[in-house]
């Protein structure tokens, strides 16, 4: 048994026939016993036959035209960027080559170090106790701890890092030794 | 091409391409045949230019919409899964349209005011401005229930108007207005069951 509220809740389900056979037949009997509920059935049925009995709206003569060139030019500029799409690689191949001729002459040059005059100094008066590296490979050292054995120039005597000994006088001390 | 496809085609494949139901016309499409396009078009306009005026109330815009229905058709018929239903696809793309419709003119004033002046100037009409009321003239009383049921259906909130036109005018199943809807199926049942109790509340005067 249903009361109008659940009639009402559940009047599309009823409608569309969604209803189990049980429950359908339950909406039929609580229609023929209530005049509001069948009212409300009535209106419903009554305004969307009215609804579709509207006359229809058809789209206007030129609709097909208009959509037809809409597509064109829609494809037309679907086609010019693939088009101008497909030589991107040649795009680019080309301002390749642009750049490489504008940095040829550049490239082209042997790179030369650049040199710079050699600086002269002094063997200084009071030789430090710090070792100093004059070249790779060979240390200075004051004269002073130089070993016995070896030839001695005043100021600095070099040694060679791996063993051997030399002797230099490091009063000429370039710039690219340092 | 589209646009000769579109336009124009020879009358036995025209007949030919009708016998074809959607996905065939979807598959011949994209195999390179644009007159497959030009079918869906054809069968296609008038369903969506009702769907979508029913749900906008304005014709202009609503042919407007379905151009731009079928413009995004074309452009992705590709990305379509061929394994749904290709109404259902369209009316989504068409639903959609008329909802952002919808609600861009809820936001624009100038347009809101429009719409207004126009369903004003509508409503100045001298047969149904007369009067109101049930009268004894039948014709006239048929036409003023066809002015309030088409009016009782531009009064329904807008979720539940498309739900509504969906189901009564285009006879879609809930799973199909669900899916076109973006809801879910209670959100349906229910949507629909208001939509159906606001029109009768409408239309009772003139139906009962």
């Amino acid at each position: 048994m249903i009361d109008c509220c659940d009639f009402l809740d559940r009047y599309s389900e009823f409608r569309d026939q969604l209803l189990d056979a049980e429950d359908s037949e339950a909406f039929e009997r609580h229609l023929e016993s209530c005049d509001s509920c069948a009212r409300y059935d009535r209106v419903v049925s009554g305004g969307i036959e009215t609804l579709l009995r509207l006359p229809h709206v058809t789209p206007s003569p030129d609709f097909a035209d208009r959509l037809g060139s809409r597509l064109s030019r829609m494809d037309e500029v679907l086609e010019s960027s693939s088009t101008s799409g497909a030589p991107v690689a040649l795009v680019i191949a080309v301002a390749a080559t642009i750049g490489a001729a504008a940095w040829l002459p550049a490239l082209r040059e042997n790179p030369q170090p650049m040199r710079l005059p050699p600086a002269f100094a002094h063997a200084p008066y009071h030789p430090q106790l710090i070792p100093m590296v004059l070249q790779p490979g060979l240390l200075a050292v004051p004269a002073m701890y130089a070993p016995a054995n070896g030839s001695r120039a005043p100021g600095f005597a070099a040694y060679s890092l791996l063993g051997t000994t030399a002797t230099q006088t490091p009063t000429r001390v370039t710039q690219a030794a340092r | 091409m589209s646009a000769r496809a579109v336009r124009e085609a020879p009358r036995p494949e025209v007949d030919a391409l009708k016998a074809l139901d959607d996905s065939a016309l979807v598959a011949r499409f994209l195999d390179g045949d644009r007159r497959g396009f030009s079918e869906l078009v054809e069968r296609y306009q008038t369903r969506l230019l009702n769907f979508v005026y029913r749900t906008t109330g304005d014709r202009e815009r609503a042919e407007d919409l379905v151009q731009e229905t079928f413009i995004r058709v074309y452009r992705h018929l590709h990305r379509f899964d061929q394994t749904k239903k290709f109404s259902t696809w369209i009316y989504t793309i068409a639903s959609n349209l008329a909802k952002n419709e919808l609600r861009n003119r809820s936001r624009n004033p100038l347009v809101l005011f429009q719409a207004i002046r126009k369903t004003w100037e509508a409503d100045q009409r001298p047969l149904e401005w007369e009067d109101n009321t049930y009268r004894p003239d039948d014709l006239f009383r048929k036409r003023h229930l066809r002015h309030l049921v088409e009016s009782a259906v531009e009064e329904l909130p807008e979720h539940h108007r498309a739900v509504f036109v969906l189901r009564e005018m285009e006879g879609k199943t809930y799973e199909e207005i669900a899916e076109i809807t973006g809801c879910n199926l209670g959100t349906v049942k229910s949507r629909l069951n208001r939509a159906r109790n606001n029109f009768a509340q409408i239309i009772a005067p003139l139906l009962g």
